[in-house]
């Protein structure tokens, strides 16, 4: 890959940190759980407690080993593509169910095909539109998979 | 009944004309994962989950399988043509599958590979249906503890047998196993970790997390490698192996076959290792190792027959055991657990339709791939022309149809997204994710025999090594972990020489 560069260690150090707060969270929420009818017998919030210690545990010594290495060099975190594709893939996601699948997924393809594969609009738009057709007869008519219809499907096909 | 006529039974119900057609769907559709970087054989049976909702179980089971192992040949296309593994199981076939290409030997190469994994998916599917049964009566005798303790030995073995840090790994495997305490307690029925939620008392979904930390990552991942080469398709009268390259794959084959099997039942091992393993041997007992790398026929015989019956084998832990030895068979659970099958020592007894149905299946599925892979090598090279620009937003949306045909959530889509943000950071910063999912898909049955076990033990800790079941998971354990980081060492040793 070849695109943001950042430097491993202060990464690894973000990972450890997620990991820590994860940890705890599972540590400090299972403490609050009802605890055991009997003594001894393990309750609701026994095994996350353990591994939410566990996971804080390993997130130390991930946390150190980065410390301790001092020559980690640099971690190419992607470039614009990677940012693009996630980016368009919440926005797909979030749009899936509110404006239907028609609408959601000819967006999704036409800004996919354009900013990621290179395509002009004219060209990516109706390839979307062809994706999305082909992929809706498939999943709803032949699979029989329901799939949100959003205002243009309620026009189109209801 | 004995074995053969259980066989013959599921050869009725994998003929049947509906089931043959799901045999095929799924060995086609697999091919096409295993060709394109970027879906596995995971993300391809996620995304076809969905569609198993509406069959029989033993419909279900038999496509998402044969999705499985027509990705472990449709992996090697590229891998020899391109020096591009399909899935992660092919990368040794790279080595010297890509120099016999570069000599010319493309067809040959792709022959060898079509039919090592034919005689390793047959010969894995014969020792499945030898052993399966076996051991499905021995583990009927065991209580919660043992059941806690294999659970327990199987995550510790893949803490090793993961390509990570080992304290990356323990944490990946606390991680999943805490992940699978969301939701309803099992026992009590305490809501844990729900934040207040409808969406998510029923637990985190399996299938979206599993699409977003393989199939989400994977395409983000692969934005970074770019296919500069234009595959060309070996004419078909290239495809036949010489008198002397079938004869010098016949040993491989043979030993692969072995070494496959032997993995696939490892928790956690799987195929990667596997074919490691087979070429680091084969390397070792050729007469000519500095042959190796320059294009050995046993270089790519070997590692394509250990990959595929390692397919045939890591269906014993799933079946029998209940645990899923590798994230693919996580998926075949989860399948089998929508339908209300129960995977583990009782499968073979209430549902032999299914058992049967699957082995007869595989058998059928591995000729199908034999007679389908080869024809069409020319079709599947033409998908790899596809500009990833075009393809991965397409395999995008393909996820996000398979998570929401699901249970028609949205919720879960953001599920999806934000593990595939998570699955992306941990590859980057070397975690290995497999374990991850591995404990999430084993976390409820592990912390339920964990408080059942202490509940009639009353607390006594010792309860998990008394009994025959769990000393013995315990001695198996330690065999098997001397026995992988001897391999692992040579695997690593293998790849330097590489």
């Amino acid at each position: 890959m070849s695109g943001l560069v950042v430097d491993r260690r202060k990464s690894e150090l973000v990972g450890a940190a997620f990991l820590a707060g994860v940890g705890g969270y599972f540590l400090l929420a299972g403490w609050r759980l009802p605890p055991p009818d009997e003594a001894g017998v393990p309750g609701a919030g026994t095994v996350p407690i353990i591994l939410g210690t566990v996971i804080v545990l390993c997130a130390l010594s991930i946390a150190v080993t980065a410390l301790r290495n001092a020559a980690a060099g640099p971690l190419d975190i992607g470039g614009p593509k990677q940012g693009i594709a996630l980016l368009s893939l919440i926005i797909g996601a979030a749009l899936f169910e509110p404006a239907g699948f028609m609408l959601s997924t000819f967006l999704f393809l036409s800004a996919g095909f354009v900013l990621l594969g290179g395509a002009s609009w004219t060209r990516a738009m109706p390839a979307a539109a062809l994706v999305s057709g082909t992929l809706w007869v498939i999943f709803t008519k032949l699979l029989k998979v329901g799939l949100p219809y959003g205002l243009i499907g309620e026009i189109l096909f209801r | 009944m004995n074995a053969f006529s259980f066989l013959i039974d599921g050869l009725w119900i994998a003929l049947q004309p509906k089931n043959l057609l799901l045999c095929f769907i799924g060995c086609f559709w697999g091919s096409i994962v295993g060709v394109l970087p970027g879906l596995g054989p995971l993300a391809g049976m996620a995304l076809l989950l969905p569609l198993t909702f509406t069959l029989d179980p033993a419909g279900a089971i038999i496509m998402l399988s044969g999705i499985f192992y027509g990705a472990m040949y449709g992996g090697s296309t590229t891998s020899i043509l391109m020096r591009i593994p399909g899935e992660a199981a092919s990368v040794v076939t790279c080595i010297d599958g890509y120099e016999m290409a570069r000599k010319g030997r493309a067809g040959a190469a792709l022959s060898i590979a079509a039919i090592g994994s034919f005689v390793g998916g047959v010969l894995s599917v014969i020792g499945l249906m030898l052993v399966a049964p076996r051991l499905a009566n021995a583990m009927l005798a065991i209580g919660p503890a043992a059941e806690f303790t294999i659970l327990l030995v199987a995550l510790g073995i893949s803490i090793f047998a993961a390509s990570g840090p080992i304290v990356k790994t323990i944490a990946m495997i606390a991680l999943g196993l805490v992940l699978a305490m969301v939701g309803l307690d099992p026992l009590t029925a305490t809501p844990r970790f729900t934040f207040g939620t409808l969406e998510l008392s029923d637990g985190l979904n399996f299938a979206a997390m599993a699409i977003g930390l393989f199939g989400v990552s994977e395409i983000l991942m692969s934005f970074g490698q770019s296919i500069t080469e234009r595959p060309k398709a070996p004419a078909i009268r290239d495809m036949l192996p010489t008198r002397k390259e079938m004869g010098d794959s016949v040993m491989p084959m043979a030993r692969g076959s072995f070494i496959g099997f032997i993995f696939g039942i490892v928790p956690g091992v799987g195929h990667i290792v596997s074919t490691f393993a087979s070429y680091a041997i084969e390397k070792a007992i050729s007469k000519t190792p500095e042959e190796f790398g320059k294009g050995a026929v046993a270089g790519v015989a070997g590692p394509e027959t250990a990959n595929n019956a390692t397919t045939g084998a890591a269906m014993i832990p799933l079946l029998v055991l209940g645990i899923p030895a590798i994230p693919v068979t996580a998926v075949l659970l989860s399948a089998l657990t929508i339908h209300g099958v129960q995977p583990g020592p009782l499968l073979i007894a209430q549902h032999p339709e299914i058992f049967w149905g699957l082995i007869a299946s595989m058998l059928i599925g591995n000729f199908m791939l034999v007679v389908l892979n080869l024809p069409l090598v020319g079709l599947f090279v033409s998908m790899l022309r596809l500009p990833y620009g075009y393809l991965a937003p397409t395999i995008l949306l393909i996820c996000l149809i398979g998570v929401y045909s699901i249970k028609a959530s949205g919720f879960d889509l953001m599920i999806m997204v934000a593990f595939g943000v998570l699955g992306y950071a941990l590859r980057l910063l070397s975690f290995d994710i497999a374990p991850l999912l591995l404990a999430f898909v084993l976390g409820d049955r592990l912390e339920v025999n964990f408080r059942r076990a202490l509940t009639i033990s009353e607390g006594d800790y010792a309860i998990f090594l008394k009994g025959p079941a769990a000393q013995l998971s315990v001695a198996m354990a330690i065999a098997v972990l001397i026995g992988v980081i001897i391999l692992k060492w040579r695997q690593k040793r293998a790849a330097q020489a590489a």
